[in-house]
């Protein structure tokens, strides 16, 4: 029972910690740089995360637990008089793990993996995103400016179920960046964010 | 279910609150129904499928949710039936009762398993983690990682032995020596691959032992710097194929020294065409499968338990409260079925309770029934039989009650009920027509506060004052039983006074009884008639003797005086011959007038039974009629009257006597010229459902002064007379007729508006003679 009372305790000063948190660490994800770049008809992302795991999510990655870090990207046009025109809305998913035999890092994307042998250049190559074909040119008009959006999270129902439980009332567990958002127009050949 | 029909006040009443009611049980319902259906998702929700995998997360917080409701709904319902039970509301107590019992019931079997389940969740998921297991797997995990790294030392070892062979080759040799060399050298080391890169990572020249085996990758740049510093260096590769078997490969990077010269130009930069000369020699070589299979198969338990270690927080969290949220759905349940199970059990008592209100308060209606078929059901069917019998035995009570009233109402004799104080308790309408007045009124009070009934109550009290008495004398000897049955009985004479102030004689026949301690009983009768029928009688009998006593001398008297005066006609002085002739007159005129008396009293006296046959009144009347030419009448006379069944003889005195008292009365009248009246006429009567019946009616007026109305009421006694002549006995011998006639008799006076104008006899022949076949 003292223990239940103490890890409440615990809770309530990491719960009050962890609101100030974001002023005295630089965890989480963040955008570092983003650009869409035009190949033949369609267009390719290419973006560039900084990730930073707080002690407790590196701890657990290092005990093999699998971080699915998921991409976000979309492009939508406010129609007054109707929801919004949403051409593209795609996401995609980077998994990384830790082989403790080898003691490497896993990185698999899209059925492609390739082993690292850090953490840090596990989320630094996790967080590099490289010629992702997120825009269609049948889905657009040329004519038009777009709204596009970009973000990164860190999936939480990819995780086993009593890690939820416990990102539900922790905000150490809740990585993710905030909305990236920048004009597109399609008659650009590239444009650039930060 | 209910069978009979409510009553409208109930059903207004239900219809009310029937959204209150309805609203409740819906909602608790609904929300029972959702919780059960998120309770068993998640619990589902342990088996891994990709639904759950993907929303566990929603489902997890949906039931926290969910379960946060459960709880404020018990405490809701809680309240209710607290707010209930402190409005003291109809029915709420057994329902509280009722309800705390069943969820006592239901909740303290799932508070212990609650408890049982938390300890045993807590220390069985800490009972897992274990330091001996821990260590074991992690130690587990490092042997397969020092036989792995001892393997990849071997390679290198290989690799560096291979270099130093091939570092005897002439700078200069082909491609081709070089792929033959490393084939030999190969199959010496039972490697994979046998490869030479150069700084650039371009391939040399390659060896490889099977065609379908793929191609490592060249050595990265970091890799072939780390094998320069360390003189050889080694990695594990992971290859994943096509069907998610996992293999390893080690590869071991040597470089290959060219000989002294060439590396120590290199190594002081005189020759950069040397340093370009650099090589290096790549080894691949498979780790074993069964090596393989067992080190994942550590590497896969190691991580298991470290995730799991990691999470048992969350698992614990998880499992604890699925449990408080079916601890939370079975206290729901529990309560709520207690609220209905409670109710639905109190509604029969609450029926009964509501009809046994409702029949103490005199409604005697049927009430609702269950249709349980229990012996709930019974009780209310039981209560209902019950009500209707009360109902019935009230209503019997009722009607006997009333019987008794109607024939206490109908009774001519009067009853009064008194009680010890003498006050009026009760009295029937035959009172009120003894005493002609109203006696309800008087009810509490002693009656002697009336004038006119102050003698009727003294005569009561010193009747039960001498009932009393007699009591209290026997009561020494005789047992106690029998005073009850004891009542006095007398007659007293009431002198009360009518409108007209005079005197109206009332004699009472009156008996009392104790109907117990507190109530008297007086029932009285009204014998006045009886007693001047008495009287009559009375009369009769000593006219009859007075008659015939006073007769006999008479005769003699007579005969003697008219004896006298023949014998002294002429012989005595003519003054006393005067004399004489003047006072046998007187007598004998005197004597004359006696006898007439006298036989009027016998005939009185001694009037036969009258001798029925069909006489015509009509033409009786006109016969009569023709002895009083002289004093002509107006005469109306029915012809269609009937017959009627009369002596002749007695109907032609009594009808000659009302004329000449008719015609007397209108000559001591003021208005001397009026006329008598004669009229006959058929007057239909009958009582009831009976056929109806014809009477003649002979009716005679006159213009004469009326009856005072003390004469009124004893018109027909002998000796009541208003004339200034007359015995007195002629109304008396009418009436004695016409009752042996079993006709009608009666005297009214005649009134035009307050204006007495005369009196009128009217006379009611129902004895009609048979109408001839």
């Amino acid at each position: 029972m003292t223990r239940r009372l103490n890890n409440w305790i615990l809770y309530l000063i990491l719960g009050l910690g962890l609101g100030l948190s974001p002023l005295i660490y630089a965890e989480g994800i963040k955008v570092k740089a983003a650009e869409i770049e035009r190949v033949d008809t369609d267009w390719l992302l290419n973006a560039v995360f900084n990730i930073e795991l707080s002690p407790g999510l590196e701890d657990a990655l290092q005990k093999g637990l699998v971080l699915t870090f998921q991409t976000e990207f979309e492009l939508t046009r406010g129609r007054w008089y109707w929801f919004d025109e949403r051409p593209s809305q795609v996401t995609r998913q980077t998994r990384v793990s830790y082989q403790p035999l080898t003691k490497q890092y896993r990185i698999s994307t899209e059925g492609f993996s390739f082993s690292v042998a850090t953490m840090r250049e596990a989320l630094q190559a996790a967080g590099t995103i490289g010629g992702w074909r997120v825009i269609e040119r049948a889905n657009i008009d040329l004519g038009k400016t777009y709204i596009a959006a970009l973000r990164m999270t860190l999936d939480l129902s990819k995780l086993p179920k009593p890690f939820q439980v416990n990102a539900l009332n922790n905000r150490d567990w809740n990585v993710l960046s905030d909305w990236l958002r920048f004009p597109f127009s399609p008659s650009f050949q590239n444009v650039i964010a930060q | 279910m209910i069978s009979s029909p409510i009553p409208a006040r109930w059903s207004a009443a239900l219809a009310r609150e029937g959204w209150k009611r309805r609203a409740l049980p819906i909602a608790v319902t609904a929300s029972g129904f959702l919780a059960l259906v998120l309770l068993i998702l998640l619990s589902v929700a342990s088996s891994n499928t990709a639904f759950f995998d993907n929303n566990f997360i929603w489902l997890y917080s949906a039931n926290v949710v969910v379960g946060l409701c459960l709880l404020t709904i018990i405490l809701v319902l809680g309240a209710v039936i607290a707010v209930r039970w402190k409005e003291r509301r109809f029915g709420a107590r057994l329902v509280a009762k009722l309800a705390m019992i069943f969820a006592l019931v239901g909740v303290v079997p799932g508070l212990i398993l609650y408890g049982v389940s938390w300890q045993f969740v807590s220390r069985s998921i800490e009972t897992w983690f274990d330091v001996k297991v821990e260590t074991a797997l992690g130690a587990a995990l490092e042997l397969g990682r020092t036989t792995l790294d001892a393997s990849l030392q071997e390679l290198q070892d290989d690799g560096s032995n291979i270099a130093e062979q091939l570092t005897r080759l002439p700078n200069n040799a082909s491609a081709a020596e070089l792929t033959l060399i490393l084939s030999r050298l190969r199959a010496q080391t039972n490697t994979q691959e046998l490869a030479i890169f150069n700084t650039r990572q371009q391939l040399i020249a390659i060896a490889i032992s099977g065609s379908n085996i793929q191609e490592a990758p060249p050595p990265s740049a970091s890799l072939l710097a780390q094998a320069n510093k360390l003189k050889g260096t080694g990695t594990i590769d992971e290859r994943i194929e096509g069907d998610g078997s996992q293999s390893y490969f080690l590869r071991a990077v040597v470089p290959i020294s060219q000989g002294r010269v060439t590396s120590a130009a290199g190594n002081f930069g005189i020759s950069p065409q040397g340093l370009r000369e650099a090589r290096y020699l790549q080894l691949v070589k498979q780790v074993p499968p069964s090596v393989t299979k067992n080190t994942l198969a550590i590497q896969t338990a190691y991580s298991d338990y470290q995730e799991k270690a990691l999470g048992r927080t969350g698992l614990r969290k998880m499992y604890i409260g699925t449990l408080t949220l079916t601890l939370f759905f079975a206290l729901f349940v529990a309560v709520s079925l207690a609220l209905l199970l409670g109710g639905e059990l109190a509604k029969p008592l609450l029926m009964l309770l509501r009809g046994t209100e409702a029949v103490a308060q005199g409604d005697l209606s049927p009430k609702p029934e269950l249709d349980t078929g229990d012996e709930l059901g019974m009780l209310t069917r039981q209560f209902n039989m019950m009500t209707k019998q009360i109902a019935d035995a009230r209503t019997a009570q009722e009607e006997s009650k009333s019987f008794l009233q109607s024939i206490l109402d109908s009774l001519t004799a009067g009853v009064c009920i008194f009680d010890q104080q003498y006050r009026l308790v009760s009295s029937n309408p035959g009172a009120d027509r003894i005493f002609g007045t109203e006696l309800a009124p008087m009810r509490g009070q002693q009656i002697n506060a009336f004038p006119l009934l102050g003698e009727f109550d003294a005569a009561i009290r010193e009747g039960f004052a001498t009932l009393h008495m007699a009591i209290s004398g026997e009561a020494s000897q005789a047992n106690h039983k029998k005073p009850s049955a004891t009542i006095w009985q007398k007659q007293i004479q009431l002198h009360a006074i009518n409108e007209y102030e005079n005197e109206v004689g009332v004699t009472l026949f009156v008996r009392g009884t104790e109907l117990s301690h507190e109530l008297r009983l007086i029932v009285f009768d009204d014998i006045t008639d009886v007693v001047t029928a008495q009287r009559s009688i009375a009369w009769g009998e000593v006219a009859r003797r007075l008659a015939h006593e006073i007769k006999n001398p008479l005769t003699p008297i007579q005969l003697s005086a008219e004896r006298l005066q023949q014998k002294l006609t002429g012989a005595v002085t003519p003054e006393l011959e005067e004399m004489m002739k003047r006072n046998t007159a007187t007598i004998i005129g005197q004597v004359q007038a006696m006898k007439q008396m006298v036989n009027e009293f016998r005939d009185f006296a001694k009037t036969p039974l009258p001798q029925l046959r069909p006489v015509s009144l009509n033409a009786l009347i006109q016969e009569i009629l023709g002895l009083y030419e002289g004093s002509p009448m107006e005469v109306q006379l029915d012809p269609k009257c009937p017959d009627i069944l009369g002596d002749p003889t007695q109907l032609r005195q009594v009808i000659h006597n009302l004329l000449q008292n008719a015609q007397d009365a209108t000559l001591e009248g003021k208005d001397h010229t009026a006329l008598v009246e004669v009229r006959t006429s058929v007057v239909p009567y009958g009582i009831g459902a009976h056929p109806q019946q014809n009477a003649v009616r002979l009716t005679i007026s006159d213009s004469g002064c009326g009856f005072p109305a003390k004469i009124l009421a004893r018109a027909f006694e002998p000796y009541v007379t208003t004339k200034s002549k007359g015995t007195g006995l002629g109304l008396a011998v009418v009436k004695k007729i016409i009752d042996d006639h079993g006709a009608k008799i009666e005297i009214q006076n005649r009134l035009q508006g307050e204006i007495l104008i005369g009196a009128k006899v009217a006379i009611v022949f129902m004895n009609l003679a048979k109408e001839p076949a």
